[in-house]
């Protein structure tokens, strides 16, 4: 068997990066930034939540880019700085007691096609991973980054991205495994 | 230590160094345990990319696309990189020349010349997008169904992906853009060259045409743009592409 390694991400001229151009390429990520806030949040609400909170902070820091790195790992990074900030808050929102009920995403009504969007997120098998690995796998077998490189993306050391993807297939050949049982 | 389950994990994903892979390729010769145990992964691995691949075709909020676009930026750049690998350099010629001239005036550091309308937005898009491979389309040509589904309420006008191989042209897939505050859709097609040649349209706010064709030249793309039943579409291509009126000409009836 002979392993192909995957694609070197694609990367527009960073040095010709202009406020359009920017805008440009951020609109055509939407969707690869919203799975990756699907993959963090595992909620359809909290993912487009995160995503526009995510836009509208790289749109404002838009001068903190190092434009010698792609933009799709730098939004990666704006998005996954935004959740662990959010967390936090709901942490202590927690501790603090009632939240009241405007401020608890819990408590929002969806409109039925949001609804549904969630139901059909939660029947995913990956959404039942815990995003500490369903993250690096996404990143790793969606995204096609190397473990390196989303070792830098995520904080984490390269074996930590190594195990977490390791664990992420087994749980999910176990959920396999057992479907398969369950069929027969 | 990796065990066995945690290296062939590490196998899939290409990042043993040679020596371990070829290690790992001796034992799944002769170890039936170590077959099914990859063969778990990669299943494993299988569903987990059909699911990801999903979550990217849900719609995407329209709004943001909208508000990204009209947003206020800092006008000053990022910083320019102190240095740069080798083959990010390699990348940026590539860049370079698919854009031509917006290359050329960006290279000179010169301001971009001022340009309104739709068709200045599409040339944005396309100089970002004509340069990529990996990620040219959003939705691929497989999903021609949900292509035409999924653009033709977006952008309120029903069309049909032209056939538009006796150009030379392979239909790739598309995307959705905005541009004027409203959505575009945007068809990809590639030559054999590797040029992309892209038809795009939205509802338009002009009056009915006479479906005459307008050529225009806009950031060193050729474009062709004509207006007919409600919307307005344009033909984009490298700088002088020979056939791009007669690619126009098929595109404009096949619709």
């Amino acid at each position: 068997m002979v392993w192909i390694k995957r694609d070197v991400h694609e990367r527009v001229d960073a040095m010709a990066m202009t406020p359009d151009r920017c805008k440009a390429e951020m609109i055509g990520l939407l969707p690869r930034l919203r799975r990756f806030a699907l993959t963090l949040t595992r909620s359809a609400s909290d993912a487009d939540d995160l995503l526009q909170d995510a836009c509208a902070t790289a749109l404002q820091k838009w001068e903190q880019y190092d434009p010698s790195q792609p933009l799709d790992r730098w939004l990666f990074r704006v998005m996954r700085n935004h959740w662990i900030s959010e967390i936090r808050k709901r942490k202590v929102r927690e501790g603090e007691g009632q939240v009241p009920a405007e401020d608890a995403v819990e408590l929002r009504t969806e409109g039925e096609a949001e609804d549904a969007m969630a139901a059909q997120h939660l029947r995913r098998q990956v959404a039942h991973l815990d995003h500490d690995l369903s993250v690096p796998l996404m990143l790793v077998c969606a995204e096609g980054y190397s473990y390196r490189e989303t070792a830098d993306m995520l904080g984490i050391p390269i074996g930590t991205v190594m195990s977490r993807i390791h664990r992420a297939r087994k749980l999910l050949a176990s959920r396999l495994s057992d479907e398969g049982r369950a069929a027969q | 230590m990796m065990d066995l389950s945690q290296k062939l994990s590490a196998y899939l994903d290409g990042e043993l160094d040679p020596g371990e892979a070829a290690a790992i390729e001796a034992r799944l010769e002769t170890d039936a345990d170590a077959r099914a145990e990859l063969e778990a992964l990669m299943n494993a691995d299988t569903l987990a990319e059909e699911e990801f691949e999903a979550m990217l075709k849900e719609p995407v909020p329209f709004a943001l696309a909208q508000q990204i676009k009209a947003a206020e930026m800092p006008v000053a750049a990022p910083a320019a990189p102190p240095r740069r690998p080798i083959w990010s350099t390699i990348a940026a010629s590539l860049v370079l020349v698919a854009l031509g001239g917006v290359g050329g005036y960006l290279a000179k550091g010169d301001p971009p010349p001022v340009q309104t309308g739709w068709l200045a937005d599409i040339a944005d898009y396309h100089a970002v997008y004509a340069s990529q491979t990996r990620h040219l389309v959003e939705v691929g040509a497989d999903e021609a169904e949900h292509l035409q589904t999924w653009l033709g309420s977006t952008v309120e006008t029903p069309f049909s992906i032209p056939d538009l191989s006796a150009h030379g042209l392979t239909f790739q897939g598309g995307r959705l853009l905005v541009a004027n505050a409203k959505p575009v859709a945007q068809l990809m097609y590639t030559r054999d060259d590797g040029a992309v040649i892209a038809l795009c349209f939205q509802r338009s706010s002009r009056p009915p045409g006479d479906g005459a064709f307008k050529e225009q030249t806009l950031n060193g793309f050729d474009f062709i743009s004509w207006t007919a039943d409600g919307a307005d579409y344009v033909v984009i291509g490298p700088g002088e592409t020979p056939d791009l009126q007669a690619i126009a000409d098929s595109a404009a009836v096949a619709i």
